[in-house]
């Protein structure tokens, strides 16, 4: 038998797991990288770690959202992802996808009384 | 301890994806350094700090893959062990007889015997581990289940995918195929370990003669296609014990192995020089008949009934066989119609 207190980490991390695309894309207008990314996330309210953020990217990449560009420039190179043409269009789908889940989600909330 | 960490993470993923994640991933790794540390060096503890909250490289290492490897995947891996099962099973049985009969031909040699027996038994275990394992990797890796069961190559799932309730008739129960497998093994063992001849026994006082059924050097010569032969029966048994009910594509398959063994026996069966000749005149060697009585006279007549009609017993058996298989496509074309 789980413990209710891990019911509800696991519940709440799945939940954020769902949020994890949507708040990188709308960080991605200026270029950043991995690390710099994780910082501002975190800044912002959102919690992810570097190991599940970097492959993240990669994948993001792979699938034609992001670019990306090793900057040699500095002592260190860093490899900079930036929203493509098909990524800025792919996250305003998805912010409509988000006003429509959470309007939904509201009307669900607001009958049980907990909104 | 970096350059550990980083090698543990990038060799187990594909070759042309490792350098630029090795980049990445130091520099990740310095980054995290840099956090801790300022300008300053980063001394062992903190380097082990970093690397810990990175964590195991190989779920790191996973989620750049973003897919599990699996040899054999939890689909398959059920049938996987059945068949193992079935084929160990099949393996020390057939070995046991072998070495039984070993035994009671030759009872001298027990110790050569037993020590082949066990070499038998371990090598034996090795390679059918290895073949069963191959092809089921195989499967696993080149063939989607999904790809399988779809009707006109269709991706999702629909209705029309249901298959019907199954009607008793056409459900093939367990042991069959299981059985099937077990006895082909066996025999397969008998002839290539055995050298391939049937021997009948009989004790003459002072010793046991061996009376050849078949002319050893005659089925040593057929062994290659013997050992098709039974590949064919094996592989018929393996299909049925994959699908578990009789379907338009399983009675195909029948059939066309059917043919085959039947094309095979044939052309085995059809050389006389197959049979030992010797036969009738062993069995009065061996001191059973009496060589000019009647048993005598008689056996000749039947030996040389079974060796000109065995290719006909042999047809007679794949017609039968045939019109057991076909008889099964009645209910099919019943079965199509349940709702």
């Amino acid at each position: 038998m789980q413990e209710t207190s891990e019911i509800i980490a696991a519940l709440t991390q799945e939940l954020r797991r769902g949020t994890i695309t949507i708040g990188v894309l709308s960080q991605l207008f200026e270029p950043q990288y991995g690390y710099s990314l994780v910082t501002l996330l975190a800044e912002k309210g959102m919690e992810v770690e570097a190991g599940t953020l970097y492959p993240l990217l990669r994948r993001l990449e792979k699938q034609g959202l992001l670019e990306s560009r090793w900057n040699t420039d500095e002592a260190r190179p860093r490899k900079y992802y930036l929203l493509s043409e098909t990524g800025r269009h792919v996250y305003a789908k998805l912010c409509e996808e988000w006003k429509a889940i959470t309007a939904g989600m509201v009307k669900l909330m607001e009958g049980s009384g907990e909104l | 301890m970096t350059d550990r960490y980083v090698y543990a993470v990038t060799h187990r993923l594909p070759q042309n994806q490792r350098p630029d994640i090795e980049r990445e991933l130091r520099g990740l790794i310095a980054d995290m350094l840099e956090e801790r540390v300022g300008q300053g060096e980063a001394d062992g503890g903190q380097v082990e700090e970093v690397l810990a909250e990175l964590g195991d490289p190989a779920v790191l290492a996973a989620k750049y893959r973003g897919r599990e490897r699996y040899l054999i995947g939890p689909g398959l891996f059920d049938t996987y062990v059945v068949v193992l099962k079935v084929v160990a099973a099949s393996i020390l049985l057939g070995l046991t007889v072998a070495f039984l009969v070993q035994l009671a031909i030759q009872p001298l040699n027990i110790l050569d015997a037993f020590i082949d027996y066990v070499t038998g038994l371990i090598l034996g275990a090795v390679q059918g581990f290895a073949w069963v394992t191959l092809t089921f990797a195989l499967i696993d890796r080149y063939v989607d289940p999904r790809d399988l069961k779809r009707k006109g190559g269709r991706k999702r799932w629909s209705p029309a995918d249901l298959p019907p309730v199954p009607d008793a008739k056409l459900s093939i129960k367990l042991a069959e195929p299981i059985a099937g497998i077990f006895f082909n093994v066996v025999f397969l063992i008998w002839f290539v370990f055995a050298a391939g001849w049937f021997a009948v026994n009989v004790g003459s006082g002072d010793g046991v003669t061996v009376i050849h059924l078949f002319d050893p050097d005659v089925i040593r010569g057929y062994l290659p296609l013997i050992l098709v032969a039974f590949a064919v029966a094996i592989l018929r048994e393996m299909s049925k014990l994959l699908t578990r009910r009789w379907t338009i594509k399983l009675v195909a398959w029948h059939a066309v192995s059917s043919v085959v063994l039947l094309v095979i026996g044939l052309y085995i069966f059809t050389d006389a020089a197959i049979w030992h000749a010797g036969f009738v005149t062993d069995w009065a060697k061996a001191g059973l008949i009496d060589a000019s009585g009647e048993a005598f006279a008689s056996l000749s007549d039947i030996w040389s009934f079974i060796q000109t009609r065995t290719p006909i017993f042999i047809a007679i058996g794949f017609v039968i066989d045939l019109a057991m298989i076909l008889w099964k496509l009645v209910p099919m074309r019943r079965q199509a119609a349940t709702p």
